[in-house]
Order: structure tokens, then sequence, then C-alpha cells
């Protein structure tokens, strides 16, 4: 029987693996439970075919490991800088897991929502608690306003009852922390933890987690239950490690439920395959999604670096503010964007920008007419009738997927499902062909 | 090439340098340099500072010495080979760390930064006590007993001595490694510090 300072390392070790040296125990407390043989060490770097290999992130890239004269050990270590931030781990470190007996609390989760589906909603959720049943990964495809959230809910539900372990994942900390208040509402008796950089730590055990994805790395063998959200978005496709960090968090006989508005065409084929593929073509108001429209703006980046407003955007812009609708216009570069800002009577955001969650409160509370952002706000946000403009979409930067979330922004409200999407360009590209045709595309399938 | 801070792509200059040497793997990109302010190049109290602190810097000084990211002493390696190029025929000492100071950070942050530079140095002073001059106040910092002792190295006493700091808020470290190493007859001694953190 597990009890008392052991009971509080289970509950805090269960699943993760956490640095020898930072964990939040007394030293004595931890050296008990380790006399119980309840923990295992290991090297926080090992070495394979003579290259270090960190076992929290498993970056592969030799460039983010540093060889230094270690003054503990008086020889040369190696460190990890890929997850640094995470507190440092040198080939001298340890990481402890867990190895005792599992966690045996039994919840019965209650479930307080009443919401309604509409008849996609409903098929696709109804999939998913079949998928969650049978143990069997899947992709859904849900175009931007679905109702993707809402989706979750029974499934989630259904595996809590199971007594299994569930994670939420996301790329971005922006939307966990839309996201996890809304979880603990529907949940009210479980405890909803939401773990990304900067969160305060709790010892607690929880069966229910809303991370980034990041903050997997610290997970192994975790969860019987994995959702992915915007599985496409940047970082989670861009860094390698994140896909391991996924995969490594799951317990091995797990679930993985990727969901999506813009999958690629490989990932769709595969589970299309495996016939684990849900789909709703339709938001949840039954609208069509606004099609973009193609304007040209030839030499914009010159015009804008000189200070002058072109004046086709001028127009667009005199226009919105006429009919009093707030706008997001979305730029290509930081750089671009902080010099036309001058040009503009409405603030900027961006990535590193400490007021970036004050100034949407401010667009979406209408105290500013509009907002000037970079990628950083293409997913997540809703801002009842806002008007989007993209200011060179021919840009690398605006890829197809991104070009069909930021399109996605628009009309995303059930009295007002429609509303301006505006690609101003020097130049058309096969991207901003391949988002218009399949946002077109998605708008013509009849289920 | 990637930098170091912000792990932004850099695209170098072709230049010859570039060409026939070896080229640096740890820099930083310019929009990082251009956060740095540097200090005004004439010294006060006889102490040499490179830099002010700012926020730039205090992020800096955070990952190197907290994060114990140690490899970011890089980017400062052109700027003190510059510094340094003043004193050719001195002996450079390094303020020093207490020794479980030093293994608790795993390196002397001092030592570091001197040799991603390129600069020799030698370590004369020994620190006697373990806690740091950050934690206290600017009384407490005055009033303190000796913080340094001379270790066994013997040199001629007319040899130039600089020493080097990171960072000078109070001076009150450089004082006192200062006059222990008059006291031990030193006659000529300069001071370099990274980073003017002056009220």
């Amino acid at each position: 029987m597990i009890t008392g300072d052991s009971k509080a390392l289970q509950h805090f070790l269960s699943g993760r693996i956490w640095p020898l040296e930072q964990l939040p125990f007394e030293q004595k407390m931890i050296e008990q439970v380790q006399r119980q043989g309840y923990l295992e060490l290991f090297l926080a770097v090992e070495w394979l075919n003579n290259k270090p290999q960190c076992q929290r992130c498993f970056c592969p890239s030799s460039d983010a490991y540093i060889r230094y004269h270690c003054a503990k050990c008086d020889k040369i270590c190696v460190y990890c800088r890929h997850c640094l931030n995470m507190g440092r781990l040198s080939s001298c470190d340890w990481l402890v897991r867990w190895i005792g007996p599992a966690v045996d609390a039994v919840v019965e989760p209650r479930f307080a929502w009443d919401g309604q589906f509409t008849e996609a909603q409903a098929r696709v959720s109804r999939e998913l608690i079949d998928s969650v049943k049978k143990r069997q990964s899947r992709l859904i495809h849900a175009v931007c306003g679905a109702g993707k959230t809402e989706i979750l809910f029974a499934a989630i539900y259904e595996a809590l009852t199971q007594n299994l372990r569930v994670c939420v994942a996301t790329p971005r900390t922006d939307v966990v922390l839309e996201l996890a208040p809304r979880f603990q509402q529907v949940f009210p008796n479980i405890d909803v933890q939401a773990l990304y950089g900067g969160a305060e730590q709790k010892l607690s055990y929880s069966s229910f987690i809303v991370a980034t994805t990041h903050q997997l790395l610290r997970f192994e063998d975790a969860f019987d239950v994995m959702f992915v959200d915007e599985a496409d978005a940047f970082p989670y496709t861009f860094d390698a490690t994140l896909q391991q960090a996924v995969q490594k968090a799951r317990k091995k006989l797990g679930v993985t439920i990727l969901v999506t508005a813009t999958p690629d065409t490989a990932t769709k084929l595969q589970y299309e395959k495996e016939a684990a593929y849900s789909f709703i073509p339709r938001r949840f108001h039954g609208y069509d999604l606004p099609v973009p429209r193609f304007e040209s703006l030839w030499f914009y980046d010159k015009q804008l670096r000189m200070g002058r407003m072109p004046k086709k955007l001028a127009r667009w812009l005199m226009g919105c503010e006429e009919r009093g609708q707030p706008y997001l216009i979305f730029f290509s570069t930081i750089d671009l964007m902080e010099h036309a800002a001058a040009l503009f009577s409405v603030p900027a955001v961006h990535a590193e920008d400490k007021e970036r969650k004050e100034k949407v409160l401010a667009l979406r509370s209408g105290e500013v007419a509009g907002l000037l952002t970079t990628t950083i706000l293409e997913r997540g946000i809703t801002i009842p009738r806002v008007q989007v403009a993209v200011i060179g979409a021919e840009s690398a930067i605006f890829t197809a997927s991104a070009l069909i979330q930021i399109s996605g922004r628009v009309g995303r409200a059930q009295h007002e499902p429609t509303g301006d999407i505006v690609f101003f360009h020097h130049g058309v590209t096969r991207d901003m062909d391949v988002a218009r045709r399949e946002i077109k595309r998605l708008n013509a399938v009849v289920m | 090439m990637r930098c170091v801070l912000c792990e932004r792509d850099i695209h170098p200059m072709l230049t010859w340098e570039g060409l026939f040497c070896r080229r640096k793997k740890w820099v930083a990109c310019a929009r990082c340099y251009a956060k740095f302010e540097r200090a005004r190049a004439d010294s006060y109290e006889g102490i040499n500072t490179l830099y002010i602190y700012n926020e730039a810097m205090k992020e800096w000084l955070h990952r190197f010495k907290f994060a114990k990211d140690s490899v970011v002493a890089h980017i400062f390696a052109d700027e003190l080979k510059r510094a340094f190029k003043r004193y050719k025929r001195a002996v450079v000492v390094p303020i020093p760390m207490h020794v479980d100071k030093k293994r608790e950070r795993t390196f002397a942050h001092i030592d570091v930064l001197l040799e991603a530079a390129g600069v020799r140095y030698t370590h004369l002073l020994e620190k006697t006590t373990s806690d740091s001059q950050s934690q206290k106040s600017q009384q407490q910092r005055q009033k303190s007993a000796t913080l340094f002792r001379r270790n066994a190295i013997q040199l001629k006493k007319d040899t130039p001595l600089v020493l080097v700091d990171d960072i000078v808020t109070t001076g009150t470290t450089i004082r006192h490694a200062r006059e222990v190493l008059e006291q031990d007859g030193f006659i000529n001694i300069e001071v370099v510090v990274l980073i003017s953190a002056r009220l």
C-alpha cells in the first residue's frame, strides 16, 4: 500500500520524467522513496554511436549538444540546448521515472454540457467515441469554425469514465489558456491541469491534462488517449522532436487523435485508408466559408516602406471603418509591419509582444478599430464581424494552409456568417490558388 | 548558421576573412547585437566597462549564469578580445568563484568568457565566502569583510594586472579584489568589466 511521502511522489511522477535535482520535494523524502525501489534513475544525456542524445527531447541535431568542461565532474560533459528552457540537462545529470505501482484513484466524472450538435458534429462525435472504445487512432478534419472543441467533449467523457488518462495537446500557449477553463466547466469534478511554459507547478495527479506540445517532452508512457489539436501548426510540424514527444508521452497501446482544419495530403490519405478519417465540411452555423478575393497591390513593399499608403488598401480600410467592422491585417514579416505601423492608427502585435493578449482583447471589445499582426493570430482566435486583409499574400510564409486558416477567421458567428477576406498581392502564387480552390471545394461538398 | 540567442538564420557576408579563416560557430545575429547597449569608452573610477545593463543584457546574463547555457559567452568574444589588446603585457586576473558555487553552476563564468575570447588568464585570488553580492543590500555590501585572499602563485610585483568581472553594480567586489592585490604589493592594476549596472 502506498502512503504518505511515496504517495505524493507517485502522484507527481506518474507518467513523467523529471530531473532529479529539480524534483519539487525534499531530499530526505526522495531518498526514502528511492530505498523502497519505486524510482528509476537514468542518465539525462546518453551516448549512442558516439553521439550524445538527450533523453528528454531526443534532439537529433548534433549542433544542439555543447561540450564543456564541467566543474562538478572535472571532466568534459555535454549539455543539450534544445530543451534548455525546461532546465538544463547535462550528461552528468539524472532523470527520474516512477516504476512503483500505478495511481488507483477512481473518479466518477461528471459531465456538464448540454449543447446542441449539428448532424455532422454528432456523426463525428460518435465516430470518436467509437475510436476511444476500439483504441483506434483517428484524424478529424473539420473546417475553421466547425466547432472542433465541442466534438471532443463526449469522447473525453467516455475515456474518463473508463478511467483512462487523457491529454489534449496544442502547439500554442494561447490555445491552452483558452481551452483549459472550457474543459474545466464541462468536467467540474475533474482536476483539469493546464501545462505550458511558465505555468504554476501543481504536484497533484490529474487524469486530464491540457498542455502545449513542448510540455509533453516531460512525459513518458503517460496517456491512454492523446488529442493533438491544430496538428498542422507551427512549431509542431516544423520540429520533429515535438512529434516524437507526442509518441513518447502516449502509452504504447494508446490512441492518438489528430484534429485539424488543414491536414496535408499524405496524412489524410493514410487515415482514409485505415477508415479512420472523419470529416466536417460545414461550419456549425451551416453557412459557406468566406471565399478570399485576390486584389493586386503592386510594389506594396516599396510603398509601405516609403511611408505611402496604397490606395486600394486605404479604400478597404475606409470601408471597414464606415461600417464599424473590426479588421485584422496580416503581414508577412515583423519588419514590414513595423515600417507600415506609422501609416495606421491601430496597434500591431507579434510573437514577442508581451501585451498580445491585451491588444486582442481590446479589438474584441471594440476599443480599437483593428489590429496589425503577423501569422501569430492565424488560428485559434474568434472575433465577431471581423474583416481580414492579407498584405503580401504571395510571401512564402503564407502557405496554403496558413491562408485557409486566415480566411477561417471571418464569419464565425451565427448572426454574421459572412465577411470580407482579401489577399493583397504582388503576383498570385500557387499556394494562394490552392487555398482558394480548397475553400471552394469544401463549400461544394454535400454530405 | 543560426543565431545562438534567437535561433534565426544568419546569412554571413562573403569576405576574405570568412573564406580563409575558420568559421566562428557561435555568433548572434545583427538584430540581437543591436539590442545591447555599448558603454562609453572612458573609464569610471578606473573601471573599463564594455556594455550597459539593459533588458537584453539582463536576458543574456540570466541565460548564461542561471540557465547555464555556457556557449552564449561566445557572442562577446570579439569585443572582449579587442578590449584586451590594450593590455599586451599584463596578466589577466579573473574574479574567482567560490569552489562550492562553481561546482553548483558547473562552470566559472568569467573563465568561460575569457576562454571564448581566447584571452589567457591566471587566477591570483581565491574567494573566501560563498554568498553572492547580488543578494545583499548596498549597506551590507560595503560593510562585508574581505571577500578574497591571495593564492600561492607568485609574480614580480611590477607586473601589470587586469582584473576581470562580468558585472559591476556598486563596485564592492572590485574594490575588495584590488585591495587584496595592492596589499600584496602590486602597483599597476587595471579593471575590465563586461557590463556596467551602475545606479
